[in-house]
């Protein structure tokens, strides 16, 4: 090839790179699915809806939520992208709902989003409607009465007031530690009992604190052992605890890992079932009827309110250890009684969903999004 | 911005350019050098596949970090949080842990965490980058799966007296202040360095994560447009280097790199928690030195070295509750400590038959604590290694070598390291080439990975790797053109691969069973240099194929044979240089292919996606000379078609942005 000819494709070559290196590439607007579900409220209600929160991966702010028709047996991932076109948040922790609104707790997104379930008929389920923001690491938010809610939190070391009608923080109870050796107080669950709130304090802690809902004050605190992570209030009164023990080498050191047993009207505690040896018990739930427990420890167990004993057999295997299945999440559907359970995997695809009728035996499994940890349901 | 800076340069630049200083030798921003061309490599390059970045691109990138200079100038890829946060590096779709880096010697990669934050190593620190690809990093250390990035400083014995100043101003509150400056004659040489760099990167955008407000009527929803806030950063930092020349043979060298890194960490795009809550801060410190001897005989070669790296990094996170000071949520303080020592010594028994001996002895020191839940760990590590490797010339065609090695840790098993390569010579003076290497690697896990509170298996096992190089080398000169190309084709089997896992009590690194690695890389490089016009015309694209192959009982567990998270499938680069009498220009252009970010490779929701994008930026320059002294000024537009991208999820990178640059040769 002579020179003459070797510059000719030279610049031919450049002009070609130049034309493919000046495209332009894609913007936000494009990529976001236009396929809105545009589910309607009362289809959900009819369907016997269930709403799993799937938390996403701390600080990738990929948590998600799932639609699950438990009448047809339907799944749809992502309604809340699909619907508003702006993903939730980081870590969806948990959901309530109050008004035809639906407020979803995003803890490391320090804010609650409200979407819409029925209160504005112009707009569909699940669309975006207004936010609580300026939160700190907000778990769950609980409707005292219909100009009040309390949201507990992971950092406020307190309790946030908040008025629904105007999406506002307007107070705050203080519930910080005088002798702060660790972060304490961090507030988790909140269950009302008559006047009474009780809240527990999960990380590097071991309290249920007690506050009376009328004054907003603190009036109680009772220890139970360490690390409370969930708690249920039964039909008779009762308030059960779960409690994994902190971990082996904590400078907040670690104890047995327990249920307990409250009187919620004298604070009380009444019985300490302990766990086996390396137990990590999680998600305490109750059935609609409220006289039945389940948590995780691995498998799924199960134990009437009115045990003596702690089960022997457990209720759903996780299957062997190696390989097996990692359950995460639970949630008892408070009108059938099944049992939703999930399995997070390895906590970076998506996770699955397995449905177990009150006998339990399988209905359903299904997948949803990364990491689902909460279920709510929906409908009588 | 402050312009204070420019004024003041302006200032004394006037008289610096009348005077008559002696001749120096320091390299202007964009101006192409005299072209040479190394018709013969070393024997001891032997089937390696070591790619130099250009004089003309370290120039021009000389107040960046070397993060920028990586995604834009190479093939690996680069993982940053946002402009001026960490920045970790893909090296033939590994983790960033299998990258190590080296400068004069010293490791830079943490003992701690096992790899390099490649935002806060200063451009000014560098004149040479040599990137060793996949197992060719053997021939310098062990660990590397992925690569070696070997930084070097270079000195320049003819000089007298010579310095730069560079300023440079950009967009968001940015400006650079470099200094160089060498002393010294032939016998003697000091070099000292001193660089500043703050930008307060609050760049505006439309926050598409979030909405600022709905009109309940319509539906109709809004996006706010945000600053990024609290995303300032803050480097400065020294490095002073002392060379004596005993004789023709013989160097002592010796360095001290001291710098501190301060950073505002910015909140997720969907964090609304506000700016009292969620405050993060790092601060990263370092202190590096090394003594080296370098005696270079017509037969006998020796290089022994010492040096030693010490880092801290401390993070926290505050909130503002009620009152007024911050609170502390983590406090996490870390100080990792590492001595090296090295001496390698090579024997030519004839000018086709060379022999390397080598031994090393490492200490490694950690102590890691996070004082709100008063958890950390303080741990130390020795490792020695030794390797012994023979280069053969068998004739004008055909070289050949074998290397074998060493890698011993405390309180661990003797790992052997191996590389055995050749090449194949079609044309004379390395113009057509093939080359073939097999090697085994072994990396230990970090401290990290071992004793880390909570999570921390001291069970872990080391990770080893069987690598199969290919390579298709061409290089030719003709008239004022010079042109070369590389093509390899790899293949890297890495078991019990080290990978963090959830498991119910949270996550903690496990072994998992392999990942597949397979890739293929190629880059040109086209000079030209006539009279008064020079370009220099270079790119490379890399596949990288990156699958973990095991196998899980879960049947639910989507993660077999999927690309590993965050690792492109597909990258490329582009650049053009050309100088005109006293005008530059130069466009620069890379490109990513989309990366997944979850395991089992879904990408059903755009959620779980990062978008390929295509970066282009374009500069200007001029040069100015009075006298010995030059003044290169040069304007560059980054992001040039504002780009919306990002490099992780809900890290807002910025749009078109700008910078001057001034550089003071004198």
């Amino acid at each position: 090839m002579d020179k003459k000819s070797l510059s000719k494709h030279l610049l031919a070559g450049i002009f070609l790179t130049g034309i493919f290196m000046l495209q332009s590439c894609m913007h936000d607007e494009t990529w976001v699915e236009q396929l809105k579900p545009n589910l309607r409220v009362e289809d959900i209600l009819a369907g016997r809806g269930v709403l799993v929160l799937n938390e996403g991966n701390f600080m990738y702010g990929n948590s998600s939520l799932s639609y699950y028709n438990s009448r047809e047996n339907e799944v749809l991932n992502d309604v809340f992208y699909r619907q508003n076109g702006i993903p939730l948040g980081d870590v969806a922790q948990s959901a309530s709902l109050f008004d035809g609104e639906l407020f979803i707790v995003l803890n490391n997104s320090g804010k609650i989003a409200v979407v819409n379930f029925g209160k504005y008929p112009a707009l569909k389920a699940f669309e975006f409607i207004h936010k609580i923001s300026g939160l700190q690491s907000p778990r769950y938010i609980s409707f005292i009465d219909s100009t009040k809610a309390y949201v507990s939190d992971l950092y406020a070391r307190g309790i946030s007031i908040i008025d629904p009608a105007t999406y506002s923080v307007y107070d705050k109870i203080s519930l910080a530690n005088n002798t702060p050796d660790f972060y304490q107080h961090p507030t988790e669950q909140i269950i009302q009992f008559e006047n009474e709130v009780f809240t527990n304090c999960y990380s590097f802690d071991d309290k249920i604190l007690v506050i009376n809902s009328l004054t907003d004050k603190l009036i109680d605190s009772i220890t139970v052992l360490q690390q409370p992570n969930s708690m249920v209030l039964d039909r008779f009164g009762k308030l059960w605890v779960i409690c994994d023990g902190g971990f082996q080498g904590s400078a907040f050191g670690n104890s047995e890992a327990g249920l307990i047993r409250i009187d919620a009207g004298t604070h009380t505690v009444e019985k300490i079932f302990i766990l086996p040896s390396d137990s990590w018990p999680s998600k305490l739930c109750i059935n609609g009827g409220a006289d039945t427990l389940y948590f995780i420890n691995g498998d799924v167990w199960r134990m009437p309110v009115t045990a003596k004993e702690l089960p022997d057999q457990s209720f759903i295997s996780a299957g062997s250890e190696k390989g097996g299945k990692l359950f995460y999440g639970l949630g008892v559907d408070p009108v059938s009684s099944e049992v939703y359970v999930s399995d997070a995997i390895d906590h970076t695809q998506n996770g699955v969903v397995y449905r177990f009728r009150p006998d339990g035996s399988s209905v359903d499994t299904f997948r949803v999004g990364i990491i689902p940890g909460f279920f709510f349901f929906f409908g009588e | 911005m402050s312009r204070l800076p420019v004024i003041l340069l302006l200032i004394i630049a006037k008289p610096v350019f009348v005077q008559n200083l002696y001749s120096q030798n320091l390299n202007d921003t964009l101006h192409i050098q005299e072209i040479k061309i190394h018709s013969k490599r070393a024997i001891q390059d032997n089937a390696l596949y070591v790619s130099r970045i250009d004089s003309v691109v370290l120039n021009d990138k000389a107040n960046s970090s070397l993060s920028e200079l990586l995604a834009e100038h190479t093939g690996i890829f680069i993982k940053t949080y946002g402009r001026g946060a960490m920045a970790s590096a893909s090296f033939r779709g590994t983790d960033p842990s299998h990258t190590k880096v080296l400068w004069n010697g010293i490791e830079l990669n943490s003992p701690m965490l096992g790899m390099t934050d490649f935002s806060i190593i200063p451009m000014l620190f560098i004149d040479k980058v040599e990137l060793f690809h996949g197992s060719s990093s053997i021939s310098e250390t062990s660990g590397a799966l992925g690569g070696l990035i070997n930084l070097q400083t270079t000195t320049d014995w003819s000089g007298n007296f010579s310095g730069s100043y560079l300023q440079g101003l950009g967009s968001y509150g940015t400006h650079d202040e470099n200094l160089r400056i060498n002393a010294g004659n032939s016998k003697v040489q000091s070099q000292t360095r001193i660089f500043f760099s703050h930008s307060d990167n609050d760049f505006s955008y439309v926050n598409h994560d979030i909405y600022d407000s709905v009109n309940l009527e319509t539906g109709k929803k809004y996006y706010p447009i945000m600053k990024n806030e609290d995303a300032w950063f803050t480097y400065y930092g020294i490095l002073q280097e002392l060379k004596y020349r005993i004789n023709t043979c013989d160097i002592v060298s010796m360095s001290f790199w001291g710098q501190q890194s301060s950073r505002s960490i910015p909140l997720l795009s969907t964090n609304e928690s506000g700016r009292n809550n969620n405050v993060n801060r790092q601060e990263d410190g370092s202190l590096r030195g090394q003594v080296s001897f370098r005696h270079y005989g017509e037969k006998f070669t020796i290089d022994a070295f010492s040096g030693f790296n010490s880092m801290n990094l401390d993070y926290s996170l505050k909130n503002r509750l009620d009152s007024d000071s911050l609170l502390q949520i983590i406090n996490s303080g870390s100080l990792s400590r590492s001595v090296y020592n090295k001496i390698k010594m090579g024997y030519i028994f004839s000018p086709g038959f060379r022999l390397e001996l080598s031994a090393g002895a490492d200490i490694h020191q950690v102590n890691s604590f996070e004082k709100v839940k008063q958890e950390g760990y303080s741990e130390e590590r020795l490792q020695y290694h030794t390797s012994a490797s023979v280069y053969k010339k068998w004739n004008r065609r055909f070289i050949s070598n074998i290397m074998v090695g060493t890698e011993l840790i405390q309180k661990a098993d003797i790992s052997p390291v191996w590389k055995a390569g050749s090449e194949f010579h079609i044309l004379p003076e390395d113009k057509f080439y093939l080359s073939l290497s097999f090697a085994s690697n072994t990396r230990f896990p970090s401290l990290n990975d071992l004793y880390y509170q909570p999570g921390g298996n001291i069970l872990l096992k080391p990770e080893h790797s069987m690598d199969q190089d290919m390579g298709i080398h061409f290089n030719t000169q003709g008239g004022r053109l010079i042109y070369s190309h590389d093509i390899s084709v790899y293949m890297s089997q890495v078991k019990n691969w080290i990978m963090w896992i959830y498991g119910p009590k949270g996550a903690s690194p496990e072994n998992i069973e392999y990942v597949d690695i397979k890739g293929l890389e190629t880059e040109f490089s086209l000079k030209y240099k006539a009279e008064e016009f020079s370009c220099l015309i270079g790119g490379g694209y890399v596949l990288a194929s990156s699958r973990d192959m095991t196998r899980s009982a879960n049947e639910f567990d989507k993660s077999f044979g999927k690309q590993l998270p965050y690792i492109p499938l597909h990258s490329a680069n582009a650049m053009a240089y050309t100088q005109f009498k006293t005008w530059s220009l130069s466009y620069i252009w890379n490109y990513y292919s989309k990366r997944i970010t979850t395991t089992s490779g879904q990408s059903e929701s755009a959620r779980d996606v990062l978008y390929p994008y295509f970066m282009n930026s374009l500069g200007a320059g001029k040069q100015f000379s009075a006298g010995d002294s030059k003044l290169d000024i040069n304007f560059k537009i980054h992001n040039l078609f504002n780009e919306q991208y990002r490099s992780v999820l809900q890290r807002q990178m910025p749009g078109r942005n700008y910078s001057l640059q001034l550089k003071l040769n004198f």
